[in-house]
């Protein structure tokens, strides 16, 4: 058993690295195509991770909407704005860096130095969560947030159409 | 971390089966190259590859030769690395819905409680690919056919998702085994009018999905040369169309499983392993109807495509969906 | 007892089928004024309608959404604030015709989410009220007509990211507590958090992370950038609901987890007060420069949330009450102004200080008010405007905070100088368009009223005080 827990934590410790690089390439691209693909690599870790906390079927909706269906549509709309050599100049070299250097150095030492305080704690598993579970818990104690997000669905996708397709609208006047 | 040692305890299996799966990939790319041509050549009233071999029948074997051997050509003016990225990233995947697939009862790799989102989630991942390639070529017919290609698997994802969601009602089990194990007595297909209202939505919203005729605006030769795979020869070529193929094949053994009774059939000998003949003969039979539409009908325009899901099939399916789910409550 | 259960609810249903017919009406071809008198009616109904419901406490669905006397106080000034933005500015100027029936649909699923926020008990309820609310407020802002081709929706992508921003903060907070308590109930969290708090550094961050969050619709000083340039942006009806009603929202929302975290003197407290010394400054320093008066109120909304959490920081139930007393204060002073502003241009466009000169002899009736507004907003007697920070400093006081309301105090006389300036321009200077301005009778008893309110709840606020002092002791007492 223990070389199996080798494999698994040597697998784990790839998946930071994996997650961590999709974030970092994500923040540093200078093409934006390769922004979002990063992006994608940081979701496919996360997904790696929900592996990692018991739950498989998170992690499976994880790819099929994030890597799947957000990563689509992030590129949709970068493939009619950009060419694909276009440079998009990032404006992290400039004086931004300057603020958001302290702005991380900040929000970086105040949350290792909460960490180290503490300590690291084990994690505990929470109980069952089988997709029965999940589905039960949606439909009972988180029936009334299962049921908002549909509301807010409607409500953005509804205010999309009437910004962009109202625009014809809008002029005709 | 249980969960992951458990998967990784059974290393050695899931290498072992890893191995027979991108084996079987091969082989079945290449099998169905040879049905296909033989097939459409016989649905033109010609005869197909005759030259090689038996009836043509090592026609594809040296084709497949033909491209490995072929100079790798990379125009000048494509994208960095994605361009090579993307046909890996269409192939790799490929093979991973067979880890589940319940051919037989004993022949799984992982018995998935998950099982069918995670072929889903595999599935929806080749759009990214084919994105990709197309873009990356940095060639206007590439761009507009992974425009369309983009467009298109949004689209049909939605009614596909939609009708397994009916066979996952009648079921109450995302576990694949399990769903073929409730057909036992009857198919879903037999059974339910839902699920054969449900079979026909997945079944054109897959031809769709994996962008064959009539759906396959996104390589329409005629418009786009050859759409978002334009620039790619060589392997890189090859490696797009084994992936089409597969997934392909993974659609018919995704309908096998979910409508048509998995690998339940007449008694065999050894019926724990040999049943799984069942399996590949349903599966092949369903392979051997798309490609019958794909030389049959001709091709769609692109609005009737979109209009044909977001209006016929989202609708219906939704609408099947409900009602499904009234009946199991009633 | 579905009867009963429904009538607990009745304002969000009015509210919810005012927003499904908008939605109708969109689709189909509804007269304007038929639209106009609907949005009326059932802004009033829905105000009744949470002005008559129960102040017991009763938790619906799982104990998610929960009925008290603070959800329901909360909801009848959200709504009142609603009916009051839409009495005052009755027709819709500064948006395309064309989308009237869309824009009261966002307003009131704006409004939906905003009910919703009050009563909410649980975090993810919670998070996914507050987008919609957001959700609705963005689409809002780029409505405008078509006078303006960039600004609205320079306006309202900035309003989005930001918002985006302060959502992923609260979501991350979230997830800190949701990891160190293990539940998402505000009940739950009550029990466990103090316990946390005082053991654990990662719950003060992820709490601080999550109210931050929630200061983003409050305008709360590091996360206000938003305010100034959707306010310039919106039409003035717009500008109006946005700069109050979710403020409303926002500010029940972190009275209730704030009382919830009871930890009125430790980092939590210090961050907050670091907050509102920051928010007072920078708002009241950048208005003095401002010329376009939106842009003004804009950075004058931004000190005005630091004043709450001043009222915020005292944490005894004559604070929170202030504070509550001083929102309602807060919505009547700000529609005063924006209702100046909408009556002086007919077709939405924005107003800087020199279009004020000479209102006096253009329209006393509107100099009265904007004065009067202009002088509650500055916090001189005898309006809501003093009384509402007098009691709060005052509570403040009592608690300790010394420094922070001789910072609130400073703030306020700088704050005067611009507010005045207001009140100069409207009573000198000479405008090239002298024509006056005629107020139809209604208009006019719009502008009386506002006027009433402002002075008479600052001179008499004693039954306005003690209808939000309930709510208040509610709050902290609770658990």
């Amino acid at each position: 058993m223990s070389e199996y827990r080798i494999i698994a934590e040597v697998v784990f410790y790839l998946l930071i690295v994996l997650t961590v690089a999709g974030a970092v390439l994500a923040v540093t691209a200078r093409i934006l195509i390769h922004a979002v693909v990063g992006l994608a690599v940081t979701f496919l870790g996360v997904a790696g991770f929900y592996v990692y906390l018991g739950s498989p079927f998170l992690s499976m909706m994880q790819i099929l909407i994030y890597a799947g269906a957000i990563t689509i549509v992030l590129v949709f709309g970068t493939m009619i704005g950009y060419t694909p050599r276009q440079i998009v100049e990032t404006k992290i070299r400039d004086k931004n860096l300057r603020l958001a250097l302290p702005a991380c150095l900040v929000s970086g030492v105040v949350l290792c130095s909460a960490v180290v305080t503490a300590g690291l704690g084990t994690m505990r598993q929470s109980g069952d969560t089988g997709i029965a579970d999940i589905g039960k818990r949606l439909l009972y104690e988180f029936s009334l947030a299962f049921e908002l997000i549909s509301l807010l669905l409607l409500i953005a996708m509804v205010g999309a159409m009437v910004i962009v397709g109202g625009q014809e609208e809008r002029d005709a006047e | 971390m249980d969960t992951i040692i458990s998967i990784t305890s059974a290393f050695t299996s899931v290498a072992l089966a890893a191995a027979v799966i991108v084996g079987f990939v091969f082989v079945n790319a290449t099998a169905l190259g040879y049905i296909e041509r033989k097939l459409c050549g016989r649905f033109q009233r010609r005869i197909g590859p005759m030259e090689v071999g038996w009836h043509g029948i090592l026609q594809m074997p040296v084709d497949g030769i033909k491209l490995i051997a072929k100079q790798l050509i990379v125009p000048s003016h494509v994208a960095g690395p994605l361009f090579y990225v993307a046909p890996v990233l269409a192939f790799a995947p490929a093979a991973l819905p067979f880890l589940v697939m319940p051919f037989a009862p004993r022949i799984q790799v992982l018995a998935m409680e998950a099982g069918l989102v995670f072929v889903l989630a595999v599935i929806s991942f080749n759009t990214f690919a084919v994105f990709l390639a197309g873009w990356s070529s940095n060639n206007n017919y590439s761009m507009i056919g992974a425009l369309r290609a983009v467009a298109q698997n949004i689209s049909y994802e939605i009614p596909i998702l939609l009708s397994l969601l009916t066979v996952v009602f009648l079921t109450g089990s995302f576990n694949l085994s399990r769903i073929v194990q409730v057909q036992e007595s009857l198919w879903f297909v037999l059974r339910h009018p839902g699920a054969i209202l449900a079979f026909l939505v997945f079944f054109i919203a897959a031809i769709a999905e994996t962008n064959r005729a009539p759906f396959d605006l996104p390589e329409a030769e005629s418009e786009l040369t050859a759409g978002f795979h334009t620039e790619y020869s060589g392997i890189a070529f090859g490696m797009f169309m084994i992936a089409e193929y597969t997934y392909l094949f993974v659609n018919c053994c995704l309908a096998t499983a979910v409508f048509f009774g998995g690998w339940w059939g007449p008694t065999l000998p050894f019926g724990q392993y040999s049943s799984c003949i069942w399996f590949f003969i349903k599966a092949y039979t369903l392979v051997f109807i798309v490609i019958w539409c794909r030389w049959t009908f001709p091709r769609v325009r692109f609005d009737q495509l979109m209009n044909l899901s977001w209006k016929y099939l989202i609708p219906i399916a939704l609408g099947n969906l409900l009602l499904t789910a009234l009946c199991t409550k009633l | 007892m579905m009867f009963e259960k429904g009538f607990l609810i009745l304002p969000e249903i009015i509210v919810i089928g005012a927003a499904a017919f908008f939605f109708g009406a969109a689709m189909g071809k509804v007269r304007s004024a038929t639209i106009l008198l609907a949005a009326g009616s059932s802004a009033a109904l829905a105000a009744l309608g949470s002005a008559v419901a129960t102040f017991s406490r009763h938790g619906l669905l799982f104990g998610v959404y929960q009925i008290d006397v603070v959800s329901q106080t909360f909801k009848i000034i959200i709504l009142g604030g609603l009916l009051l933005i839409l009495l005052c500015t009755p027709r819709l100027r500064g948006i395309t015709s064309a989308f009237s029936a869309e824009y009261f649909l966002f307003l009131f699923s704006g409004c939906v989410g905003l009910c919703l926020m009050t009563s909410t008990a649980e975090l993810m309820t919670m998070i996914l009220s507050i987008e919609i609310a957001s959700y609705a407020f963005y689409v809002l802002v780029p409505l405008r007509s078509k006078r303006y081709e960039r600004e609205p929706f320079e306006a309202g992508i900035k309003y989005m990211f930001f918002g985006g921003a302060a959502t992923a903060l609260t979501l991350y907070g979230m997830s800190y507590l949701y990891g160190m308590a293990r539940s998402t109930y505000l009940s739950n969290l009550a029990r466990e958090l103090p316990v946390l708090l005082a053991a654990e550094p990662l719950a003060v961050i992820g709490l601080v992370l999550f109210l931050v969050g929630i200061c983003f619709k409050l305008g709360l000083a590091p996360l206000h950038y938003w305010m100034p340039d959707a306010f310039t942006g919106a039409a003035h009806e717009t500008a109006c609901a946005i700069a109050t009603l979710p403020k409303v929202a926002a500010l029940c929302l972190l009275l209730r987890i704030f009382a919830l975290a009871s930890t009125s003197d430790g980092t939590v407290a210090l961050v907050f007060g670091t907050m509102a010394v920051l928010s007072m400054s920078i708002g009241n320093l950048s208005a003095l420069g401002q010329r376009d008066i939106k842009r003004l109120l804009a950075y004058s909304g931004i000190a005005h949330a630091g004043y709450l959490v001043v009222g915020m920081l005292a944490s005894s139930s004559v604070g929170m009450a202030a504070v509550i007393y001083y929102a309602v204060g807060y919505v009547v002073m700000l529609v005063a102004c924006f209702f100046v502003l909408y009556q002086l241009a007919p077709h939405g466009e924005n107003i800087t200080i020199e279009d004020l000169h000479g209102l006096a002899r253009r329209s006393p009736l509107l100099a009265v008010t904007l004065t009067v507004a202009a002088i509650g907003l500055a916090g001189i007697p005898p309006t809501i405007g003093f009384t509402g920070k007098f009691l709060m400093f005052a509570a403040a006081l009592k608690h300790g905070w010394y420094i922070m309301v001789g910072f609130a105090i400073v703030n306020v006389c700088i704050a005067a100088f611009y507010y005045l300036r207001l009140i100069r321009a409207v009573y000198t200077g000479v405008s090239e368009r002298a024509e006056r301005i005629t107020l139809p009778f209604h208009t006019a008893v719009s502008a009386v009223s506002l006027i009433g309110a402002i002075v008479v709840a600052g001179i008499v606020p004693r039954p306005l005080f003690e209808n939000v002092l309930p709510a208040a002791t509610s709050l902290l007492a609770r658990f």
